[in-house]
């Protein structure tokens, strides 16, 4: 009985752990769903601007979703090197797609600084509030996703526990950095940090992760276990990152080129 | 005249090898009408070029998902330069809507890889992304009729 449950059989056939993430992305279509739905339900319906043919830009935003389709070239590219075996090769394109959605983030963040200075906030009007909501449970999604992607990596990249702590205290600081900037000039739900000591973290943070990625030392690994190991939990990451990146491509279609040019209701 | 009768009933309940009513019993006796007209095999090339093409039996080489990668880009690229054609009107959603799904369809069949997987896999994935979009649409009807 012991045995049956660590080799994971089951009567589908398939790996448990794989089913259980595919289930999970079926579920969240209906959660991203929802939010997309009442986006739409409310377009065109704010009674107060900013408007989005006011405030949306597309081609930054053109930018942003090229650099996330990018980031899923890479994890496929990470996914593809580890089952060929070059799992060093693989590590490094794990590390290049976080990289990525790093960027990614910073679009974002970028996108929401600007639209509060626009005047555009979750409590402006019916547009603000749904377009926040739904774009900010996505940053959500990708934050996880880059810190999944990161520790993964580098828990197999950097040799020394010190090592380690490094790299993932760097980048932590700079996701920190980020979701702090972005919730004090944006979202308003924590007292104001001073834009100095949000780029001071970002700074050091920055330098601390090339710095560190500068240090690394790894080798392929030669035992099997680990290596099928090592690629059913990639594996699982990467369907989670591409997750990530269709539901933007769904949401870069409906928000931003289908809405981009609504302005005020008729009334 | 009785010899005729006894061998069309024979035929009839199938007792004959070669008879006019026989039931085809193996797939080689069953009509291949792919391969009796002027296009015989086209479809089964075609669809044997699109499988090797698409890598159905195994996954991808870092070369093609290179190409996939590029394809989509391009993709996004025409998304974008389709946005400023204004004389599009309405068509820009119906438009915008392909353009979108072919990406959706090309991440989740070769990245996610359910053109190569399981296909409990996608049964699972996309009876969560239907149903979604069954109440999204349900939702936009029924809050678009005004009572």
């Amino acid at each position: 009985m012991s045995t049956a449950i660590e080799e994971h059989v089951n009567s589908t056939g398939v790996d448990n752990k794989k089913l259980m993430m595919w289930i999970f992305l079926g579920s969240d279509c209906l959660f991203f769903g929802s939010f997309i739905s009442t986006y739409l339900v409310y377009r065109n319906r704010s009674l107060a601007g900013p408007y989005p043919n006011e405030i949306l830009d597309i081609p930054i935003t053109t930018v942003s979703t090229f650099v996330l389709l990018m980031s899923s070239l890479a994890m496929v590219l990470a996914v593809s090197y580890v089952q060929r075996g070059s799992q060093v090769i693989g590590r490094y394109w794990t590390l290049a797609t976080a990289l990525l959605g790093l960027v990614f983030m910073g679009f974002q963040v970028y996108e929401f600084s600007h639209f509060a200075h626009l005047g555009l906030t979750p409590r402006t009007n019916i547009f603000g509030s749904t377009f926040f909501v739904m774009t900010g449970f996505h940053g959500g999604h990708v934050t996880f996703g880059v810190i999944w992607l990161v520790i993964f990596a580098i828990s197999r990249l950097a040799e020394s526990l010190k090592q380690k702590l490094l790299i993932i205290g760097s980048v932590f600081s700079v996701i920190i950095a980020m979701a702090g900037t972005m919730m004090t000039h944006t979202l308003d739900v924590i007292p104001n940090i001073p834009s100095a000591v949000a780029y001071s973290v970002f700074g050091i943070g920055l330098i601390g992760t090339i710095g560190s990625l500068y240090l690394l030392k790894t080798s392929d690994t030669q035992n099997i276990e680990s290596i099928k190991k090592e690629e059913g939990n990639l594996e699982l990451a990467g369907l989670y990152w591409h997750f990530v990146d269709i539901v933007w491509i769904v949401i870069f279609t409906v928000v931003y080129l289908i809405s981009a040019n609504d302005g005020a209701p008729l009334l | 005249m009785k010899k005729l009768f006894r061998n069309i009933w024979n035929q009839f309940l199938g007792h004959s090898t070669d008879g006019y009513f026989r039931v085809p019993d193996t797939p080689q006796d069953l009509p291949e009408p792919e391969n009796d007209t002027p296009w015989a095999g086209t479809l089964k090339l075609s669809m044997e070029k699109f499988n090797k093409l698409t890598r159905k039996n195994g996954h991808g080489t870092p070369a093609f998902y290179a190409i996939v990668g590029l394809i989509l880009a391009v993709i996004t690229l025409v998304e974008f330069l389709i946005f400023y054609v204004e004389s599009l009107g309405v068509l820009l959603i119906p438009i915008m809507l392909i353009l979108s799904l072919m990406k959706f369809v090309i991440v989740v069949a070769f990245f996610m890889h359910l053109r190569f997987d399981n296909k409990l896999f996608t049964y699972l994935f996309f009876a969560g992304f239907i149903l979604a979009a069954v109440i999204a649409v349900a939702l936009l009807v029924l809050l678009a009729i005004k009572p």
